[in-house]
């Protein structure tokens, strides 16, 4: 499931033919060594080669049913009850939180090539890896009010996606150590159905085609690391107007088991703390803090006078002027105490 | 042709609450007569149309207004006001979202003094919070304003509701205490909820809102003369340019002395305390007795000051 989730993850960046990246620490050891091993093989999860299909592959080596394979390679969502499923509490979660919108994922061209497996019982067992490829759009819809009238927006992201897995299986399950390696070239259309706010959208900015890699490390007791080099994006004061600088930066983010059942997800944007959240089975559970650039610093606003600051304070971290933001959860609802619970 | 709408404001907020709002940017009388008689008019806010009777441009008591909007066709909405021109009793629609849903407060309101926009706004009171999504929130709220309005001029403030929040969808119900981040006017509430003791953080931050408002307030009011004094500026500087070189030296360097006057009683004193109009004629009274050069400054000065208080 986790692998599901994460298929449809998504940077915006093109890749450069080689990156300088800043790695933050890790407060757990486990996921130190998930970034020391990153560190030591993007020259390799980079290189063409890596994701190329070979010319000539291994048949499976015994047969696996589409439920049982497509969890383990990010295919989850392929599979029409756990789409159903998934679609039936994101709507649920949606109507919770207030939020209209019809949305659809639907994927094709799925090509699976095992380059290692090995079966025991009629089961996938010991390490294995997968090349795996598959198109997917994901569709939403919703209504805005512009230029006076209604129309509907329709967004679609249209993917290509290439993967490696490297995994530890036991009797058909994930167990012990797994490595994924995701490159993702995405194209992102708008339509409208007005013919005047298309008309006048035509000659807006588009987002231009992107290219990114993903990189995800986990073992079965809970820790995961992630990789996505993504844009980085600053606000400046000008001389007339604010500025934005661009470049590139690499977001990581640890997750560590904290207790049964409960783990903390750090973010980091090169090394900077960017967010630290709490999840108790699955759920947002505990503080979540979020650190962004004072923004409003940088351009001279006062922070008070901004609206929604109620959770928001002026922090300086490592001489640079942030923003704290602080919400409380309690078993995945978001709530207003005077202290939130540790765990 | 269309007319300028004096009241109609569906949603509490700003320069809202009612009647003397003629902004021709924000209201249009789209259909009859929006002055006195029957008419429709478009808030371009809210994204909303309101049908019935005006008087004046403005709401009639007791009078029922439907409400209607282009994204949610099929919500139907109404709406009361009282004497006050604020809404009595009906619907408030939240339609600053996207989507085909409509969030609403539907019950009784009450009015009261947004203390940052210095106007009286109507809050719900006894009410029902219809997310749209078959979540209702069904009890008795109240409002807390928040500050940032001062400078957005955008009314904007925090719910607090006890009662019974329902899922008819799922058939669920609690009961208990809700609080909303602050919300600005016309958009969705998101409720979340509270522990009592969270209660006592928000009243402190209020406290300290209104601290920090005194001085807001200071600096709004200092730009507000600012604006005048140099408006009556700009006016003297036109009059001596229009009247070209058929002036005098001496008629333009009266006009400067009356210049410096008024904005050195500006700059030496509390912003507070100046009254623009008098410091300008202080000030031309100062620099000149002749009495053509005292009523061309005069003239200046209240152009001057009426422009200013045009565009305020």
């Amino acid at each position: 499931m986790r692998f599901t989730l994460l298929a449809v993850l998504l940077s915006t960046l093109h890749l450069p033919a080689s990156a300088s990246y800043i790695y933050p620490s890790s407060p757990d050891p486990v996921n130190q060594k998930h970034i020391d091993l990153f560190r030591a093989n993007i020259a390799k999860y980079k290189s063409p080669q890596f994701l190329a299909f070979p010319a000539s592959t291994m048949a499976m080596p015994c047969e696996v049913p589409p439920e049982k394979l497509y969890p383990l390679i990010g295919l989850g969502m392929a599979l029409k009850e756990t789409k159903a499923e998934i679609d039936k509490q994101g709507a649920k979660l949606m109507r919770k939180m207030g939020m209209d919108m019809e949305s659809d994922h639907t994927y094709s061209d799925i090509r699976i090539e095992p380059l290692r497996a090995q079966c025991v019982n009629g089961k996938l067992d010991g390490e294995a890896e997968f090349l795996v490829s598959h198109s997917a759009k994901m569709m939403t819809k919703t209504r805005v009010d512009m230029l006076g009238e209604a129309t509907d927006m329709t967004s679609t992201m249209s993917t290509k996606n290439v993967s490696r897995y490297q995994l530890q299986l036991k009797e058909g399950e994930l167990a012990g150590e797994s490595i994924v390696v995701q490159l993702v070239d995405a194209v992102n259309t708008v339509e409208y159905s007005s013919p005047a706010v298309k008309k006048m959208m035509a000659s807006a900015p588009k987002l231009p085609p992107s290219k990114s890699l993903m990189v995800l490390m986990n073992n079965s007791q809970g820790h995961m690391t992630t990789f996505n080099e993504v844009p980085s994006v600053k606000v400046t004061k000008g001389l007339f107007m604010a500025g934005v600088d661009t470049g590139v930066a690499l977001q990581t983010t640890l997750t560590i088991p904290v207790a049964p059942g409960y783990v903390r997800s750090l973010v980091f944007m090169d090394k900077d703390l960017l967010g630290s959240s709490g999840y108790k089975n699955g759920k947002p559970h505990g503080e979540h803090i979020l650190y962004s650039d004072n923004i409003y610093k940088t351009l001279g606003q006062k922070l008070d006078r901004q609206v929604g600051m109620e959770n928001v304070k002026e922090v300086v971290i490592n001489g640079k002027d942030m923003l704290e933001t602080r919400n409380c959860f309690i078993n995945g609802e978001q709530v207003k105490v005077a202290t939130c619970p540790a765990s | 042709m269309k007319r300028i709408l004096a009241a109609a404001l569906l949603a509490y907020g700003a320069q809202a609450q009612c009647l003397d709002i003629k902004n021709p940017y924000r209201f249009t009388c789209r259909q009859g007569d929006c002055v006195n008689g029957e008419g429709t008019v478009f808030d371009g806010y809210l994204s909303i149309s309101m049908s019935g009777a005006w008087r004046n441009g403005e709401t009639i008591p007791g009078v029922t207004y439907k409400l209607s909007s282009a994204r949610v066709p099929g919500a139907r909405m109404e709406q009361v006001y009282g004497a006050d021109g604020l809404l009595a009793s009906g619907d408030m629609p939240r339609p600053k979202a996207v989507g085909t849903k409509m969030a609403m407060f539907r019950g009784k309101y009450v009015g009261i003094e947004h203390p940052f926009l210095k106007v009286k706004i109507p809050v719900p009171s006894t009410a029902v919070y219809d997310t749209g999504f078959g979540v209702e929130y069904r009890g008795r709220f109240e409002f807390l304003p928040a500050k940032s309005g001062i400078h957005t001029t955008v009314s904007s403030g925090y719910f607090i509701f006890f009662g019974e929040k329902v899922d008819t969808v799922d058939g669920e119900t609690e009961t208990g205490l809700y609080v909303s981040g602050e919300t600005l006017l016309g958009m969705p509430v998101g409720f979340m909820k509270a522990e009592p003791s969270y209660l006592i953080e928000m009243q402190k931050r209020y406290q300290r809102d209104m601290q920090i408002a005194q001085s807001d307030f200071a600096e709004i009011e200092s730009d507000q003369k600012w604006r005048s004094a140099l408006a009556v500026v700009g006016q003297v500087a036109f009059a001596m340019a229009s009247g070209g070189t058929s002036l005098s030296s001496s008629m333009k360097n009266v006009a400067g002395e009356m210049v410096m006057g008024m904005v050195g009683d500006m700059l030496n004193k509390d912003p507070k305390s100046v009254d623009v109009r008098a410091s300008a004629q202080r000030a031309a009274k100062a620099a000149t007795e002749d009495q053509a050069m005292s009523d061309a400054l005069a003239m200046a000065i209240n152009e001057g000051i009426s422009t200013s208080k045009k565009s305020q």
